[in-house]
C-alpha cells in the first residue's frame, strides 16, 4: 500500500460546545459540564474556550472552577444527547469517506486515502469536513492528518493549537515538531510510563526514537516497541469501521427524542416511533449486526411522576430490518401504554450478533428488504436525511423533517 | 348431591376435564372443576382464557350410582391430589346445602369446601353450525402433522393458530411460524361442509389427546369465533383466533430443481448428530451439499466441525449448498410416516420441501438461511 491518508477529527469541548448549540443563549460565555450543578461537587467535564480562559480546566473539581470563574454556567451532562451528535458527526464524516473509526466520542479517525482526490488536497478535505460540522453542529473540530492513525493522533494535538485547527504531517518531518516534544506527550505514555522513560534517561520522544528498540523490548515487552514505533511514526493499524470484521459490536444501539408538544393519539406515536426504529436500524446495519431484542420506553409530560415504561422482547429471529422490529416495537407499545400523553420516545435494539447468517421467511423477503433498506442508507450517506423519507414522515406528528432541519437542538434557516 | 364413584373412574375423569382448568388465575372460581350430577349422565366442566372442556361419563348404576343429583364447584388442583391418594375402592361422594363435599372411603374422610354452582361461567349456548366428521384417531394424526411449526412469539398472533381450511372434501391443517411451513390434510367422509378458521395451535396442543387413539367419530362444529370438537365422552369449545390467516397456497413449489431421496432415520441420525454442535450456533445451522456425493456439516466458530456423507437412495437435477436451520428439519421428518424421504429444492436461497417418498401428504418447508 503506498501512502495512507488518516484524518483524526477532534471535538472542540465537546459536551460544552454540544450545550452551547442547544442554547444559543450561552454562546460567548464560560459554560462548563459538570457533574451535579446542585451539590457542588463533582468534577467539571468539559469547557468551552470562554472557561478555560478563566483557568478553568476539563477534571477539575467544580467549586474550584467556579472560584476562578464567578460567571460561569453549570451545565448538567446530557450523555445521551452527546452520543446522538457523535453519531451526527459520524454521519458527516461518512460522506468523505466509507472508513470512519470513532475513537472516543469526541475523536473520529477518518482513512481518506482512497477519496482525498475527490476533494482536491488532503488540506481542503479537512477545511471542508470543519465547516461542515461547524454548520450542522455548530461545534468546531479541529484535525490533524497523517500516514496513519498515531501521526494524526500526534498532528491533531498540533492542529488544537493553531488558529485554523489543523496541522498535516506526511512522516517526514518528525525531527521537526514531534521529536522535540516531552516524552509523556506521546499517544500511549502514561505518567508511569513517563516516568520509567524518564529514568532510562528519556525525556523527548525524538531520544525515545533513537534509543534500541532491543533494549525497550527487554524492559517493557510488547508494550515497549510499540512506544518505540510511535516514536518513529510507524502505525501500520488500519481504519476500521464499527462493524467491519475484526470490530466489536457495541452492547445496543438506540434513539430516543423529545417531542415538541404531548402526543396523545396512537397514530402519531407510532410514527415517531417507526421513525426512531428506522434510525436504530439505520445505525445497526452500519455496523453489520443483527438484533435480537428490541426495546421501547415512553415517558409522560410530567418527567417527576412515574407515567411512563420501558419494556423489552424478544424479536422472532436476529434481524435488521424495520418490518421486522417495527412490528415488535407497536405490539409493545400497545401492550404497555395506558394512554397517557407522551413527551419522551425511545426504541433501542441490543442482544447484537454479527450479521453473517440470516433466517430467511416465508412472507417477508428478506433479501429485497435489505437491498432496499441498505440502498436507503445509501441514499441518506449521500444526500442528506431528507433525500428519501417514508412517506407517513409528512403526516401530523412525525418528527424526521423537523429532526433533520433542526440540528443541534435549533432551526437552522 | 350424593354419589358413590369407583376411585379409578373418578380420578382418570378429573385428570382428563382438569387439563381445561386456568392454572394461574385471580378469579379462584376459574381455578374449580364444575361437577354436575344427574339422573342419567354426570358432567365435569373446566374453563380457561382460551377453551372449555366439558367431559361427560354415563350413569352405568356400576362404577357410578346416583343416589341425588346437584351441582357444585370444587377446586380442581386440589380435587384431584386427594382423590389421587384415596384407596381403590368405591367412593362415597355428598355434598351439602353450603357447599362442603365429603369424599369418604370406610373409615377415612376427606371434607373440602366448594363453590358455588350458579357462579361458574355458562357454557356458551350459540347456533352451531356441523361441518365435519372425522375419527379422534385420524384428527390427532392431522393435528399433530402440524402443531410443532406454529409460531410461538407474539409478533403475529394468526401464526399462533393451526389453519384448517376444508374444500372438496379434503380438511387441509397449516401451521407456519414463517421460517417453516408444516400441511396435512385428510379426506372428509359423509356430509361435509366448505369452510375455515385458525384454532390456537396451544389449545389443540393440551388438548388433543382427549381424542386420539380412538375411532369414534369427532364432530366438529363451527359458531361465531369458536370451534366445538365433540365425541361421546367430550365436548371442547375452542376460542377461534380472528385475523386473515396469510394465504400459504402460492408457497410450496410445484418443481424441484434439485431432488434427493433419504432414508428417514438415517437422516435423522445424521442431523442429530450435526446437532450437537449445531444447537450451539445461533440458527442451529447445518449445510447440506448436494454434488458427487451428499454431505452435511456444520461448524461453531469455537467448539468445532462436523462432517459426514450420507447414502442417499437417488439424487436427481442440480447441484446444491444450502443451509437452514437443523431443528426444522429434524421436527419434520419426526411426524413423516414413512421409510424414505424426499427433499426437493430450487437453490440455497428458496425454500425447499420435505415429504414423505411418493406422497404429498405431509408436506414441510423449511425456508434456508442465509449466510455471508
Amino acid at each position: 500500500m503506498s501512502e495512507r491518508i488518516i484524518f483524526l477529527a477532534d471535538m472542540e469541548s465537546f459536551f460544552a460546545s454540544v450545550e452551547v448549540a442547544d442554547r444559543p443563549e450561552l454562546a460567548g460565555r464560560p459554560v462548563v459540564v459538570a457533574g451535579d450543578p446542585e451539590r457542588r461537587h463533582g468534577i467539571v467535564l468539559a469547557a468551552t474556550p470562554e472557561a478555560k480562559r478563566c483557568g478553568v480546566k476539563t477534571a477539575m473539581p467544580l467549586f474550584q472552577a467556579e472560584r476562578l470563574c464567578p460567571e460561569l454556567v453549570v451545565v448538567r451532562p446530557r450523555m445521551r444527547r452527546y452520543i446522538d451528535v457523535s453519531l451526527m458527526i459520524s454521519d458527516i464524516l461518512y460522506r468523505y469517506s466509507d472508513l470512519v473509526e470513532p475513537y472516543s466520542i469526541d475523536e473520529q479517525f477518518v482513512d481518506m486515502t482512497g477519496t482525498v482526490h475527490l476533494f482536491g488536497t488532503p488540506g481542503a478535505a479537512a477545511r471542508r469536513m470543519q465547516a461542515e460540522i461547524r454548520t450542522k453542529t455548530g461545534i468546531r473540530a479541529r484535525i490533524g492528518i497523517g500516514p496513519n492513525k498515531v501521526l494524526a493522533k500526534m498532528a491533531c494535538d498540533v492542529a488544537k493549537k493553531r488558529p485554523e485547527g489543523l496541522f498535516r504531517t506526511t512522516g517526514d518531518d518528525l525531527p521537526a515538531w514531534l521529536h522535540p516534544l516531552p516524552v509523556g506527550e506521546l499517544f500511549g505514555v502514561g505518567e508511569r510510563m513517563g516516568a520509567h522513560l524518564e529514568r532510562m534517561g528519556i525525556r523527548t520522544v525524538g531520544q525515545l526514537a533513537d534509543f534500541p528498540v532491543e533494549r525497550l523490548r527487554r524492559r517493557f515487552g510488547l508494550v515497549g516497541e510499540r512506544l518505540w514505533r510511535f516514536a518513529n511514526g510507524i502505525d501500520p493499524s488500519p481504519v476500521v469501521p464499527p462493524g467491519a470484521p475484526g470490530a466489536e459490536l457495541p452492547k445496543s444501539i438506540g434513539h430516543g427524542l423529545t417531542l415538541p408538544y404531548d402526543y396523545a393519539r396512537q397514530r402519531e406515536i407510532e410514527i415517531v416511533l417507526l421513525e426512531l426504529t428506522d434510525q436504530v436500524l439505520r445505525r445497526l446495519r452500519r455496523v453489520g449486526a443483527l438484533a435480537r431484542t428490541v426495546s421501547v420506553g415512553a415517558r409522560g409530560a410530567d418527567f417527576r411522576r412515574e407515567s411512563g415504561f420501558a419494556r423489552e422482547t424478544a424479536l422472532p429471529t436476529p434481524t435488521d430490518l424495520a418490518e421486522d422490529v417495527y412490528a415488535a416495537v407497536k405490539a409493545l407499545f400497545r401492550r404497555h401504554w395506558t394512554g397517557v400523553p407522551l413527551r419522551q420516545l425511545f426504541v433501542a435494539v441490543s442482544g447484537l450478533v454479527p450479521g453473517d447468517a440470516r433466517q430467511l421467511d416465508l412472507f417477508i423477503d428478506r433479501i429485497k428488504s435489505r437491498r432496499l433498506a441498505r440502498e436507503v442508507d445509501a441514499l441518506l450517506e449521500r444526500y442528506g436525511p431528507t433525500s428519501v423519507m417514508r412517506a407517513v414522515s409528512l403526516l401530523p406528528g412525525a418528527q424526521a423533517l423537523r429532526r433533520a432541519t433542526k440540528i443541534g437542538g435549533h432551526e437552522v434557516e | 348431591m350424593r354419589i358413590t364413584v369407583q376411585q379409578t373412574t373418578l380420578i382418570t375423569a378429573l385428570s382428563h376435564a382438569a387439563r381445561g382448568v386456568e392454572a394461574r388465575t385471580t378469579m379462584p372460581i376459574l381455578s374449580g372443576l364444575l361437577w354436575e350430577v344427574e339422573t342419567h349422565a354426570m358432567r365435569f366442566t373446566a374453563t380457561n382464557d382460551d377453551y372449555t372442556i366439558v367431559h361427560r361419563l354415563p350413569i352405568d348404576g356400576e362404577t357410578i350410582r346416583v343416589t341425588a343429583s346437584g351441582r357444585v364447584v370444587l377446586p380442581a388442583k386440589l380435587t384431584t391430589d386427594l382423590v389421587r391418594r384415596l384407596p381403590q375402592v368405591p367412593l362415597e361422594v355428598t355434598v351439602d346445602a353450603q357447599n362442603v363435599v365429603h369424599f369418604s372411603a370406610g373409615a377415612l374422610e376427606y371434607t373440602v369446601h366448594g363453590m358455588e354452582a350458579e357462579d361458574f361461567p355458562r357454557l356458551p349456548t350459540l347456533p352451531l353450525t356441523t361441518m365435519w366428521h372425522v375419527s379422534g384417531r385420524r384428527l390427532a394424526a392431522l393435528f399433530r402433522h402440524v402443531l410443532f411449526a406454529v409460531a410461538v412469539d407474539q409478533t403475529r398472533p394468526i401464526l399462533k393458530g393451526v389453519e384448517l381450511v376444508a374444500e372438496e372434501r379434503r380438511l387441509v391443517a397449516t401451521a407456519t411460524d414463517s421460517h417453516r411451513l408444516a400441511q396435512s390434510e385428510l379426506e372428509l367422509v359423509g356430509e361435509a361442509t366448505d369452510g375455515k378458521l385458525v384454532v390456537p395451535g396451544k389449545s389443540v396442543q393440551e388438548v388433543i389427546g382427549l381424542f386420539e387413539a380412538r375411532e369414534e367419530p369427532v364432530e366438529l362444529a363451527l359458531g361465531d369465533k369458536v370451534l366445538v370438537m365433540q365425541d361421546d365422552r367430550f365436548t371442547v369449545y375452542f376460542r377461534l383466533l380472528s385475523g386473515a390467516y396469510p394465504d400459504t397456497r402460492m408457497l410450496i413449489p410445484r418443481e424441484a430443481k434439485t431432488s434427493v431421496t433419504f432414508e428417514r432415520l438415517r437422516l435423522i441420525d445424521a442431523l442429530e448428530r450435526a446437532f450437537v454442535i449445531a444447537q450451539h450456533n445461533r440458527n442451529q445451522t447445518v449445510r447440506l451439499t448436494v454434488g458427487e456425493t451428499v454431505e452435511l456439516f456444520t461448524v461453531h466458530p469455537e467448539l468445532g466441525k462436523y462432517n459426514e456423507t450420507i447414502a442417499v437412495r437417488a439424487r436427481q437435477g442440480d447441484d446444491l449448498v444450502i443451509w437452514f436451520n437443523a431443528r426444522y428439519l429434524l421436527d419434520a421428518l419426526k411426524y413423516i410416516d414413512a421409510e424414505a424421504v424426499a427433499i426437493g429444492a430450487n437453490g440455497a436461497l428458496s425454500p425447499f420441501v420435505v415429504r414423505p417418498e411418493g406422497a404429498t401428504v405431509p408436506t414441510h418447508l423449511i425456508v434456508p438461511v442465509k449466510t455471508g
